[in-house]
């Protein structure tokens, strides 16, 4: 049985070690390297990562440094619903990272061929002539869990860290487009921001359906979580797509274009797709029939409260804590096991502060002397759920099996 | 070579101008960059031809998209991607390059690795 939790394993200290491994990379000079001295285990083969504190970040667990994509510490996820910005994941797909940006000067051109009226958006103008909205949402990484695979599947290999829930501002893109003139002829509308692929080939560009896209649902946000946005998660402006997963929501939004026809570039035709079958499943080690662009979460649960493999006082009440989420509908139940899975009853809800966001629960229980392993299991309000035992696809998408926690009682 | 004391040192001073230079309160920001931090991963020394021939991939992306694979990766994924780099990213790699290049990743990091003992 996989585990999620990376705050148990051995994280170690490596300033000796960093500091001979960069001697022994042969590299001229320490200081680039002289805080990377933290590490970490992730539970699976390769999993060993460092630990950096990158621009407006705190330390967070590095799946790579060029571009740069970061994972937040599985800890975090226990301090709050919130993910704190400093701790909120980034995930690029080009080393072409923007210039400085002013955000006086930032402009949003909209355009393409089924937009009847392009126009240009400064972010005055986003922010003083529109009326503002707000939503809690949870972007995730549609890789997300990757590393627990079984068989693996290559790319990103992630723990549980690439998600965030967080409290976001901004302008509804529907009333952005009602400026546009849109032609009866548009079909999808595309998404791009200032950073850029090196070589020219692969910029990054992500489609919606245009019903998606003026559904009122997605928007256009200039605050995260009450600030500007970090420069790794957008600033100054990102496309947020409430219960969608994290590839759609571009940052540092600098294009949207309106077309008459499906978008075909290198990230949509080829890149996140999933298997296009109700379970976006194969069977492991099986390609897909045919495949579908990757859309809204699927739903998910975690203790956050306990460790994978640690030791609890028997006799003592034990309060597990932990999150839920889904792609929009909201979470209706959070089932607990204590025996594997044996045996459910309903985990307490806390307050639901919005149908996109984490959503607490929470169940206690008093040990006798023993071995426990822990489950939860969320449905959501239209009965969707979790499969006890975790699907698989070619691409490592998608990953949302009930999670085990096993604890010792002594 | 820097001691463990010395490390830590310059690690604490580089954080405190870090937190100087970032003193106005995010809200009033009206201009962000980004500079990137340096690699901390590198591509394993062999004597695999493919090894030199490698160093390309550092133009457009650090080490760990490489060093990171689970070891199970087989010949078939590395030479996919070192195309796509090609073909899609227009990396400057040469034709003639490619098989070498895979040969060195596999055989490092795939499932051709000489002692490989997956977990």
């Amino acid at each position: 049985m996989f585990n999620h939790d990376t705050k148990k394993l051995s994280r170690r200290r490596l300033l000796s070690d960093g500091a001979a491994w960069v001697a022994g990379a042969g590299l001229g000079s320490v200081a680039g390297t002289a805080c990377a001295t933290d590490s970490i285990d992730m539970p699976f083969a390769n999993g060993r990562r460092h630990m950096i504190a990158f621009p407006e970040k705190r330390e967070l667990i590095v799946l790579t440094t060029r571009p740069p994509q970061l994972e937040t510490p599985f800890e975090v996820f226990n301090e709050g619903l919130i993910t704190p910005n400093d701790a909120f994941f980034v995930r690029y797909h080009n080393n072409g990272l923007p210039p400085p940006i002013d955000s006086d000067k930032h402009l949003i051109k909209i355009g393409g061929n089924a937009c009847g009226k392009p126009f240009e958006l400064s972010m005055l103008e986003l922010k003083t002539q529109f009326k503002p909205v707000e939503v809690v949402a949870v972007k995730q990484c549609s890789g997300n869990s990757r590393g627990f695979f079984s068989p693996r599947t290559t790319g990103g290999q992630l723990g549980n860290g690439a998600m965030g829930n967080a409290h976001w501002l901004g302008v509804p893109l529907k009333d952005i487009l009602a400026r546009a003139e849109i032609s009866d002829k548009a079909r999808q509308v595309t998404f791009q921001g200032l950073d850029f692929a090196l070589m020219g080939g692969g910029d990054f560009v992500k489609a919606l359906d245009i019903h998606h896209a003026i559904d009122g649902e997605v928007m256009v946000a200039y605050q995260m979580n009450g600030a500007e946005l970090p420069f790794l998660n957008g600033f100054p402006v990102a496309l947020i797509v409430p219960g969608y997963f994290g590839t759609y929501w571009i940052k540092h939004l600098s294009r949207i274009e309106v077309i008459d026809h499906e978008f075909d570039g290198f990230w949509m035709k080829t890149g996140y797709r999933v298997p296009d079958n109700d379970c976006a499943c194969t069977e492991p080690g099986k390609n897909a029939a045919s495949t579908r662009p990757i859309s809204r979460l699927n739903v998910r649960s975690f203790i956050t409260s306990h460790k994978d493999g640690a030791r609890i006082a028997a006799g003592q009440a034990q309060e597990v804590r932990g999150i839920a989420f889904d792609g929009g509908q909201g979470i209706r139940e959070v089932a607990y096991s204590l025996d594997g899975g044996q045996s459910w009853r309903g985990a307490h809800l806390s307050e639901d502060i919005g149908r996109f966001s984490f959503r607490e629960f929470k169940f206690g229980f008093t040990p006798d002397p023993g071995a426990y392993d822990l489950r939860v299991r969320a449905f959501n309000r239209s009965g969707q759920s979790q499969p006890l035992e975790a699907l698989w696809n070619p691409s490592g998408y998608m990953r949302n099996g009930v999670e085990s926690i096993k604890l010792t009682a002594v | 070579m820097l001691n463990t004391q010395s490390l830590v040192r310059h690690c604490l001073a580089a954080s405190l101008m870090l937190a100087s230079f970032m003193a106005p309160p995010a809200s009033l920001a009206t201009t962000k960059s980004y500079s990137a931090p340096a690699d901390t991963v590198q591509l394993k020394a062999s004597a695999l031809p493919g090894f030199a021939k490698a160093s390309v991939c550092y133009a457009c992306h650090s080490a760990e998209y490489i060093a990171y694979q689970p070891p199970t990766a087989a010949r078939p994924y590395w030479n996919a991607m070192v195309n796509r780099m090609k073909k899609v990213f227009n990396a400057p790699v040469q034709e003639e390059d490619i098989p070498e290049i895979v040969d060195y990743l596999v055989k490092t990091y795939g499932n051709e690795q000489p002692n490989e003992q997956p977990k």
